[in-house]
């Protein structure tokens, strides 16, 4: 590979860098200017110069590490305030934002140093090149399918090693001296590459199995963890750590407004689902706190309190899943009956998650049972699937007309009714006052909402001051300033508690936005994130939900309503099934521009790796064989054998042969030892016998004869 | 002690990729809290670990035959011819092969102060080779320059492979288990002007002797291209009509007598185990000497009083080729001054009055017998101290 060839490849690796990052952060043309930029500068610097060959300066490794240092230095301190100044506009995430420049910094100094060593490269691009890949993957450049995960890590496989064989050859003086020693083996040129194409392929399966492997044991091990680290993870998260990727769970009052500003526009869950989904709870709580909503059933309830937690109940799965997914998923799911004897008329929801959120199950109060990817679930007393689903796959939930009765233990009647002493006589006084003489919890739970709803004004963006030793809620109450649903579901839910009523805050998402791609494909957004109260009918044994927020509506699936828009859209069908006339061609190019990019990458290495590794292996052996196969390697494997015999019998009798002793010598060691040492007589012949045998061995080696083997 | 050791075992493995690769494996570690750089761990983990797996069961098995002279002077680089052959069952791809520095300083025989021991010697680069296929050899010329006087154990070879793709060096030892004599460097012109003004009296000593009054005529020979012309004869060349040369011969001196006197300087603080260079020195000198005189077929005896298998009836005087007097200049180490002076005298006294060559660190003064007329004793002082001093 002479240098215009490496200058060639390690342009091309910053160049599919280069359109990662740029496809990633959304500065495409930014990004690919630069690089334009870059490769035109090597071009006429070092093409021009010499047009034979692209020469790289000499420089002191000494002198180029302090320029190294110094150099990503500054190209970060210029590249941070651009990209600051790009996202001003927005709500800045700092880790995001960090991402983003560390990302860019990486590209450009990555080009700079090629610029200075085209054909050599520089040790320091190597991890340049792995940030800039980790910073565009966290940033969401790559999906988090395994499809897409795998033809990353195919890639990143390929170009690591190829960038790694152009750069630290030179490093460790192969450069130089490579053309003369291949001269000198003309015959066996091909043997290096093909051994490394070996490897190669051999890294290639590795990292597949090793995808696969970590795709399949991963959630498990998720679950394992989040499950004991649910809350200080989840309290971090608030703060949410790149764009507000992370689930909604607003533990925490003003967490679920982070969540929502911090990137609205993203979508957070997506449904499959004839009608429109509408709230979908995620996260329940039970106990209140200054500010702060624990779950008795969570691992950090226990932490906290230092008292056992609620257990949950863990259901097995009782039949295979019957929905027919829309989501293609070569995995079947189990179904988990939740709630027994499920109504007749259900409608499903298919549930489509991001594994990279975290493992928050997201389904509507009514739902009776689940179908997902699972062989055990963890179901809390609140309704909850605490855990036991593979993320990474859709599950489905079906959905009933009516709210499912509960029965709730004494510990749940408890908590459900806790109310913090310091806050329950303002609470009790104020929700008399609203309530009046309402007396069913319906009753109660409509009049305190329609106060809300008629009283308060909604705002996500009011800053509330208040004194550092009130609590919020009281603090909304008495200033009945403007606030977000966060503040109006814990108000509801206390207030129902101090009347007698018990109730649980609940956070989700309001999923009502229809796709535009696919009629039947809902999104929740970020700013979809949502909190409402659910209050329990005591006598009806049933939780029902309390939407206090002003302007929104509770809504939920119901299968009745569905039948009506099914039968109103029979209609849409008929249009449908005329499209189905479409050319071959059509079809094709509809297919091939629904395929994306990661797909192809890991069909073609699935298909072709392992007969890559197969024929190459078969044409070593070949190549052993034919050269074991001629008279003079056969003579020296029979010799060698023989040798290996021998020196296996003294061995055993602790003579072993140096690497440095010749065979006289050894025999000489041998037939000395025989000789001198008390052993036995049959013994001492066979020593005596293996000596004169190495000694005629090596007489008849060096003489180009055929030694006998040993006959003792 | 065991996790630390392969701790550093693992270190030493490592190249700039590996250690990339552990990074990137830790960080991307996080996909267990959803991070989604699953893609990215289930490379850098199969690159460094297939590849690990990889560097081991394709590390090359090599032999190597080295071809060695006798001996070697110091600072001068001696050109060794390595034979590498590929006893393993795959070829070798990738490999450097080098002379190990670290096994050197460990096992130098000649104890020496920290300083000289940090810089034993100096190696050629490291040779690269990017294929040796299974059974086949190949030769390398490598070379290798001491720094110091004595036998040396010459240092392990180290083949460094960096197949597949550089991801991990994995070094192998390859000990020798040989050994070289390391000779005094011969003093030289260019070292500074203590040394020139030694080897000029050593000059004038040893042309007065052997180029000076005593030549007889021995008769006239026509002239042949190469011949060694002293005086032509031109009366003969006239009558004849051809050149025609004078030869002459030396009638006496036939062997010289060379004592090295290894006794320490007087001021000299060095105990008897260390060296000095006033006496490295002084063995520069001896090798200038018996380099210089050999050239002129002067047969020559030496006697080194620091000799511990000296003849007693020769008077410890040797009479060896060049080389093995070289040799012994290696070995030489310093001796009590009453032992130098009482093997000099028997020298001496065995030399009877044929010319011989005293070469001390003291002074004259420091000799308590007589020196006869034939016997001259030179004192090669170290630089610092001046110049020489020369009595006959």
């Amino acid at each position: 590979m002479n240098d215009n060839r490496q200058a060639q490849i390690l342009g091309s690796i910053l160049w599919a860098q280069c359109i990662f990052v740029g496809s990633t952060f959304r500065t495409l043309p930014l990004t690919t200017g630069l690089a334009a930029i870059s490769t035109t500068v090597v071009l006429l610097i070092h093409y021009l110069k010499n047009p034979s060959a692209v020469r790289d300066r000499s420089i002191n490794p000494a002198v180029l590490k302090t320029i190294a240092t110094v150099g990503f230095l500054v190209t970060a301190g210029l590249v941070a305030p651009w990209r600051a100044a790009n996202r001003l506009s927005e709500e800045i995430n700092y880790v995001y934002l960090a991402i983003d420049t560390l990302a860019h910094t990486a590209m450009i100094f990555s080009w700079i140093l090629w610029m200075i060593r085209p054909a050599k490269g520089h040790a320091s691009m190597i991890p340049l090149g792995c940030i800039i890949t980790l910073m565009a993957c966290a940033a969401g450049g790559a999906s988090s399918s395994l499809t897409a995960q795998s033809a990353i890590a195919l890639t990143i496989c390929i170009g690591f090693v190829i960038g790694s064989e152009i750069i630290l050859r030179h490093q460790h003086g192969f450069g130089a001296a490579a053309p003369g020693t291949r001269q000198s083996l003309p015959a066996s040129k091909w043997l290096a590459p093909i051994f490394s194409l070996l490897v190669l392929s051999l890294l290639l399966m590795g990292t597949s199995g090793i995808a696969n492997g970590t795709n399949m044991i991963l959630p498990s091990i998720q679950n394992i963890l989040q499950e004991e680290l649910n809350t200080s993870f989840n309290a971090m998260a608030e703060e949410s750590f790149v764009g507000g990727t992370r689930y909604v769970r607003g533990s925490k009052l003003g967490s679920l407004r982070k969540h929502m500003l911090g990137d609205p526009a993203e979508v957070a869950v997506q449904a499959y689902c004839e009608i429109t989904p509408g709230y979908l709870r995620g996260s329940v709580f039970d106990q209140y706190f200054r500010g702060r909503w624990i779950d008795s059933g969570s691992f950090e309830y226990q932490r906290y309190t230092r008292t056992q937690r609620i257990p949950d109940r863990l259901i097995a799965s009782d039949s295979a899943g019957s929905v027919e997914l829309n989501v293609t998923s070569s995995k079947s799911l189990n179904r988990f009956e939740l709630v027994p004897n499920p109504p007749d008329k259900i409608i499903t929801i298919e549930v489509l998650s991001d594994p990279s959120k975290g493992s928050i199950i997201f389904t509507p109060l009514n739902t009776f049972w689940i179908e997902a990817r699972a062989r055990e679930l963890s179901y809390s007393h609140h309704g909850i699937i605490r855990s036991g689903i593979d993320v990474r796959r859709p599950y489905v939930a079906g959905v009933g007309q009516q709210l499912p009765p509960t029965t709730i233990n004494d510990k749940i009647k408890i908590f459900t009714r806790l109310v913090p002493p310091t806050l329950e006589e303002d609470l009790r006084r104020y929700g008399k006052e609203v309530v009046g003489q309402a007396d069913s919890p319906y009753e109660i739970a409509e009049a305190l909402s329609n106060h809300f709803q008629s009283e308060y004004g909604y705002s996500l963006t009011t800053e509330i001051k208040r004194p550092k030793r009130e609590d919020p809620i009281i603090h909304f109450l008495d200033q009945k300033h403007d606030a977000h649903c966060e503040y109006f579901a814990s108000a509801t839910v206390l207030i129902l508690r101090t009347l007698g009523i018990r109730a649980r805050y609940v956070t989700g998402y309001i999923v009502d936005e229809l796709s535009e791609d696919d009629t039947e494909l809902w999104v929740g957004r970020n700013r979809d994130a949502h909190a409402w109260a659910e209050a329990y009918d005591e006598e009806r044994q049933i939780w029902f939900p309390v939407e206090s927020t002003p302007g929104l509506t509770y809504r939920t699936i119901e299968p009745e309503k569905a039948d009506l828009l099914a039968a109103n859209a029979s209609g849409f069908q008929l249009d449908d099934i005329s499209n189905g006339n479409e050319t071959l061609f059509e079809r094709f190019i509809s297919w091939f521009a629904s395929i994306r990019v990661s797909e192809p990458i890991v069909i073609l290495f699935r298909i072709s790796q392992l007969p890559l590794f197969v024929v190459l292996v078969l044409y070593l052996w070949q190549r052993h064989k034919g050269s074991v196969s001629s008279l003079d390697a056969r003579e020296e494997l029979r010799c060698r054998r023989m040798l290996r015999t021998v020196d296996r019998i003294v061995s055993r009798m602790d003579f072993i042969r140096d690497p440095s002793e010749t065979l006289c010598q050894f025999a000489d060691r041998i037939h000395s030892a025989a000789c001198e040492q008390a052993i036995g007589s049959s013994r001492k012949q066979t020593l005596t016998h293996c000596a004169d045998w190495y000694r005629t061995y090596a007489t008849n080696r060096y003489q180009g004869q055929t030694p006998q083997p040993l006959k003792i | 002690m065991a996790p630390f050791r392969v701790i550093a075992w693992f270190r030493q493995s490592m190249t700039v990729a590996s250690g990339t690769l552990l990074v990137v494996s830790i960080a991307s570690f996080n996909i267990i809290w959803g991070y989604p750089w699953l893609g990215v761990f289930a490379a850098s983990m199969a690159l460094f670990g297939v590849g690990r797996l990889a560097s081991t069961l394709m590390r090359p098995k090599l032999a190597y035959h080295l071809s060695l002279p006798r001996s070697v002077a110091v600072g001068f680089p001696l050109a060794a011819s390595l034979k590498c052959i590929n006893r393993g069952k795959f070829p070798a791809i990738n490999f450097l092969v080098s002379f190990d520095r670290r096994t050197s300083r460990k096992r130098s025989r000649i104890r020496r102060g920290k300083a000289s021991m940090d810089d034993n010697f100096q190696a050629s680069d490291p040779q690269p080779i990017h294929l040796l296929e299974p059974t086949k050899t190949k030769r390398l010329h490598a070379s290798i320059q001491f720094n110091h006087r004595g036998t040396q154990d010459l240092p392990d070879i180290l083949t460094r492979s960096f197949f597949p793709f550089y991801l991990f060096q994995v070094t192998q030892h390859h000990p020798l288990n040989l050994e070289i004599v390391v000779t005094p460097r011969p003093l030289d012109e260019s070292n500074d002007d203590a040394a020139k003004g030694f080897l000029k009296s050593l000059g004038e000593w040893s042309h007065k002797l052997l180029a000076g009054d005593a030549l007889d005529y021995t008769g006239s020979r026509e002239y042949e291209t190469g011949m060694p012309v002293r005086r032509w004869d031109y009366s003969s060349w006239a009558r004849l009509g051809k050149p025609i040369v004078r030869e002459y011969q030396s009638p006496s001196i036939q062997q010289v007598h060379l004592i090295i006197d290894s006794s320490a300087k007087e001021s000299s603080t060095a105990s008897l185990l260390e060296t000095s260079p006033d006496f490295e020195r002084l063995l520069s000198a001896a090798a200038r000497v018996i380099l210089d005189l050999s050239k002129q077929r002067v047969l020559l005896k030496l006697c080194l009083t620091s000799d511990q298998e000296r003849d007693e009836q020769d008077g410890g005087l040797l009479e060896l080729d060049t080389e093995s007097m070289l040799i012994h200049l290696a070995n030489a180490s310093l001796t009590e001054p009453n032992t130098a002076n009482d093997q000099i005298e028997r020298s001496i006294e065995i030399a009877h009055q044929a010319p011989t060559l005293i070469l001390s660190n003291r002074n004259l003064a420091a000799y308590p017998h007589r020196l006869p007329r034939a016997a001259k004793w030179i004192q090669v002082n170290s630089p610092e101290s001046g110049t020489n001093e020369i009595n006959l």
